[in-house]
């Protein structure tokens, strides 16, 4: 082969984000290339550094390709961070993954420095309780969540609860140990964690609706991209930003199946809220928005903008 | 050019050489795992060295900055001010007013003042060093021969790590991403057992030869009667500690803070009432030596990720499985090979960095032969789950590395023992020593054939 | 010059401790709420514990771990294997120490440069802790101003520091 490119990630093989989307990636880069490039995968952090050092790794070369969640580095990505919020993401990972790949002009400050093989979404975050029974919004309150980033922490604290900072391995533990009463988190995540094991109940928006989601990205270093020569990049933009996000984003939507099929089996209560009480938290997660638009403001960004121009693109992503 | 595993094996073979020019550890993983990517990117086309040394930007500060890992110097701190406090001293009168009317009784004493104090200390060496100075004077002046005083206390400083808390504990568990509290929920079984075991050799050997020990001679009353009094209270916080840590009421963290904060309080009010305890001197003792040990175990910790991301680059430890899968070796075989490995390098180093350097190769080949990362416990070599293996072979690897604490020619907890008995020769704590390492091989043998022996508090337990 | 220098260290130690000894306040006083909340939840109230919590023990371990090292160093902590070398002639023990501290220098020097350059990224990034939300890099002065301590006690103690020659 003429080059061989490494990637690294930050979760174990067996995970579907490796062996699903991952791996087969890699394997039509391969053949698409003719074997001319060869795609090296380094799963759990193996070749060092914390899951937050992903996105340096790629910028300066340490790694060709990783694959990293926005999330680990907060602040840094500014921008991209309005499709984590509730009310932005609806609840489709597909719809979400489409808009994201689609807005990646207006989102370019925040990836100057390195080439976005493709930005996705999870399907959305949803209550889980280990004992608390949650049918109201008033139930949520004082929970103590462990919350899945910065902007999942204002969505709990807007709910009037309590957000908890933890290492995802740590879940399990803390949740049978009581110092968290739940989490703000997928579905997909379910059977890794065993929380079928740990919870008694789970709760989510009407419509389908969830409490926002998680941006991930598969990202190359530029100057790897920009070495290689000109057929070589066309094959790797044929499986770039929008060419695959409507896949990716289905392939995030399916990962949900393994979960909810666990959950129902270990007879967990999953409630879906009424749409009156549904208006209550649109109401709580309405002030997660604006709290995010001041914030960026502070920043020179217009937080606004950027919050019409999401919306925008997922009701489009929708419409497809 | 050489290939990429040959850089790995020579990488490895600079690390021990420059190990033995008594390099320090730290340093010397360090210099290896930036030297060996540098000989590696020569010959790799994808191993490209400039972008490598900027990872440097964020390497060292995140290896610090995790929450998992603050329980380490918390856990340090915690031991450090117990001694400070002499909660050591009580608890090791405490424990001799009630074994002194047995032959031997004082010694077992000091045997069990060590489990107990093991219950809040990390580390061996600080458990040698602080039950060692309260009571080799109070054994020398009772009459006891060095031999037994110094070889119960060599011995009796090894339950430090593996009585939970336990900082090699905590390391092998971030190595092998398990749960710190299953791992110390998997010790308390292990642990007992072994402060019986050393009671035990205590009364076998003054049964055998009774010169070693004087008559047994009862506390006066009144002594008895204070040593009873001061003795609740430190079995009280030392019982809640390990409580609270091991049936969940609390992760390891804020055990350890609650931990260090009992203890102070409780060392500053006895000292507000009796004049003696903790002062501001004594606290600021304990920092000192906290200091030394974290940043010790700090470094060692980031030359291991250095080192790591090397080892991982060169596809050593990946080969190295690959191989043992293919190889049809017996996997018992293979385990016992690698545990008489941990007993060889403890001869000669450092417990901590001993971890950190090997189990990184041994834990991918032991779960090739256990037949992979998915198995289930009914197709496994080893009979148990990967979650299962990690829990045994941490213990078992423990247990062998904590060996290497009391075997010549170097054993740091007989260096210790030895300096605090000024007048005790090291051969003679060595030769103190060896019945307790019997009774040792017994124990790791017992644990081998007995896996419940490990795994069934963390079950029960749970979470 | 060795004194003093080591007099540094220990101060470097000290504020470690000092660090270590908020995260034990900090910490009883999170997990005290949450044992409060436990007891007080049949009657209906709720205790809140210190958001962000696991936050600030991330940042300030951080900055304890890294200002141990020259302590350590000044108190010859940092574990090397000692048997080969026991006994061998003095003048070798002692040309081995020197390049080692020289070594260690070099190494400690090396890591602060490029943790100024990552205290430099880290700014220009933004990146701030999770929930505290707390800009990230003010906690790389500490590491970096110690790991500068630690390479001049290393350097000292070629001159002022004759315990392992
Ligand atoms: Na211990
Ligand atoms: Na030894």
């Amino acid at each position: 082969q003429d080059v061989t490119l490494i990637m690294h990630h930050f979760l174990p093989p067996v995970a579907n984000a490796h062996k699903v989307m991952l791996e087969p990636w890699a394997q039509t880069i391969e053949a698409e290339s003719d074997g001319r490039i060869d795609i090296e995968i380094y799963p759990a952090m193996s070749m060092g550094g914390k899951p937050s050092e992903l996105y340096g790794q790629v910028r300066d070369g340490t790694a060709d390709i990783v694959w990293t969640l926005l999330g680990y580095t907060p602040g840094v990505f500014p921008r991209t961070e309005v499709f984590e919020l509730p009310r932005v993401h609806k609840g489709s990972a597909r719809d979400t993954t489409i808009a994201l790949n689609a807005s990646l002009d207006l989102l370019a400050e925040d990836f100057k420095d390195i080439h976005v093989l493709f930005l996705h979404a999870n399907d959305g975050n949803l209550i889980h309780s280990a004992s608390t029974p949650i049918t109201t919004f008033e139930d949520v309150a004082g929970m103590k969540l462990r919350t899945p980033g910065r902007s999942g922490a204002w969505t709990i604290e807007a709910m009037g609860a309590e957000p908890v900072s933890l290492p995802v391995p740590a879940v399990p533990e803390s949740m049978a140990k009581g110092v968290i009463d739940g989490a703000l988190t997928t579905y997909e995540i379910v059977p890794a964690l065993k929380l079928q094991e740990l919870e008694k109940y789970t709760a989510e928006l009407p419509n389908g609706d969830r409490f926002g989601t998680a941006v991930f990205m598969v990202a190359m270093n530029q100057d790897a991209y920009d070495a290689l020569p000109d057929d070589l990049k066309a094959v790797i933009d044929a499986n770039s930003t929008v060419n695959v996000a409507a896949e990716i984003g289905q392939m995030w939507e399916d990962f949900e199946v393994e979960g909810i099929a666990a959950l129902d089996a270990a007879g967990v209560t999953r409630t879906v809220f009424s749409a009156e009480e549904g208006a209550k938290f649109d109401a709580a997660n309405d002030t997660v928005v604006t709290r995010w638009i001041d914030e960026v403001s502070s920043k020179g960004i217009d937080g606004a903008a950027l919050v019409d121009a999401a919306r925008a693109a997922v009701a489009k992503a929708e419409a497809q | 050019m050489l290939d990429p595993i040959t850089i790995g094996v020579v990488g490895l073979v600079v690390l021990f050489a420059l190990l033995m020019l008594r390099m320090p550890v730290g340093i010397a993983m360090i210099l290896v795992g930036v030297g060996g990517t540098y000989a590696l990117s020569l010959s790799v086309p994808y191993v490209r060295f400039v972008p490598y040394i900027r990872q440097f930007k964020s390497l060292l500060w995140e290896n610090v900055a995790n929450y998992d890992l603050s329980v380490v110097p918390l856990f340090v701190l915690m031991g450090y001010i117990a001694a400070e406090a002499r909660l050591s001293s009580d608890l090791f009168k405490g424990l001799e007013a009630l074994l002194s009317r047995l032959r031997g009784g004082v010694a077992m004493a000091a045997i069990a003042a060590c489990g107990g104090f093991g219950a809040v200390c990390g580390s061996s060496l600080a458990t040698a060093a602080t039950m060692g100075k309260v009571a080799l004077p109070e054994l020398k002046k009772l009459g006891y021969a060095d031999r037994l005083s110094a070889g119960a206390l060599a011995a009796g400083g090894t339950l430090g790590i593996l009585i939970p808390p336990s900082v090699a504990l905590v390391i092998y568990a971030i190595i092998v991403e398990g749960s710190i509290l299953k791992m110390f929920q998997a010790a308390v079984l292990p642990g007992l057992l072994a402060v019986l075991s050393f009671i035990l050799v205590v009364a076998i050997q003054v049964r055998i030869n009774p010169s070693l020990a004087p008559e047994p001679r009862p506390m006066p009353r009144d002594e008895r009667n204070i040593a009873l009094k001061r003795l609740f209270p430190v079995i009280a916080i030392f019982g809640a500690i390990i409580l609270g840590l091991g049936f969940g009421l609390f992760t390891p963290t804020p055990a350890a803070s609650i931990g260090v904060f009992m203890i102070a309080a409780y060392g500053f009010v006895l000292r507000a009432l009796t004049g003696e305890g903790l002062n501001l001197k004594g606290l600021r003792r304990a920092v000192q030596a906290t200091a030394i040990t974290s940043g010790m175990i700090y470094l060692i910790l980031f030359g291991a990720e250095v080192l790591k991301g090397f080892f991982t680059r060169s596809g050593l430890p990946q080969a190295l499985s690959d191989w043992a899968a293919t190889s049809g070796l017996d996997p018992m075989l293979v385990l016992v090979i690698m545990l008489i490995a941990f007993v060889i390098l403890g001869c000669f180093m450092e417990s901590l960095a001993m971890i950190l350097v090997v189990v990184p190769f041994f834990w991918p080949t032991l779960i090739a032969l256990n037949g992979g990362e998915y198995v289930s416990a009914a197709d496994a070599a080893f009979g148990m789950d990967i979650e299962d293996l990690k829990i045994w072979f941490g213990i078992l690897a423990l247990i062998v590395v904590e060996l290497g604490l009391i075997t010549p020619p170097v054993g740091l907890n007989v260096f210790i023992i030895s300096s605090l008995a000024k007048d005790t020769p090291m051969s003679t704590v060595f030769r103190g020593v060896m019945p307790f390492l019997g009774s040792e091989v017994i124990r790791v043998a017992l644990i081998i054939l007995i896996p419940a022996l490990t795994l069934t508090i963390p079950r029960l337990i749970g979470g | 010059m060795h004194a003093h220098v080591t007099r540094l260290a220990d101060i470097f130690a000290m504020l470690g401790g000092v660090i270590l000894f908020v995260i034990v306040m900090v910490t009883t006083t999170n997990t005290g709420a949450f044992i409060l909340d436990r007891i007080l939840a049949p009657v209906g109230v709720n205790v809140s514990g210190l958001p962000g919590y696991e936050d600030f023990v991330q940042l300030a371990i951080s900055g304890a771990a890294l200002m141990f090292f020259p302590y350590t160093q000044a108190s010859r902590g940092h574990v090397a294997v000692d048997l080969f070398v026991a006994n061998a002639p003095m003048v070798v023990k002692r040309v081995l120490d020197h390049m080692w501290l020289i070594l260690t220098a070099a190494v400690a020097l090396f890591l602060a440069y490029w943790m100024i350059n990552g205290l430099l990224e880290s700014r220009s990034d933004a990146a701030v802790a999770g929930v505290l939300g707390w800009p990230i890099w003010p906690f790389y002065i500490p590491g970096i101003a110690s790991m500068i301590l630690w390479a001049i006690v290393s350097v000292s103690q070629i001159f002022g520091d004759a315990r392992y020659a």
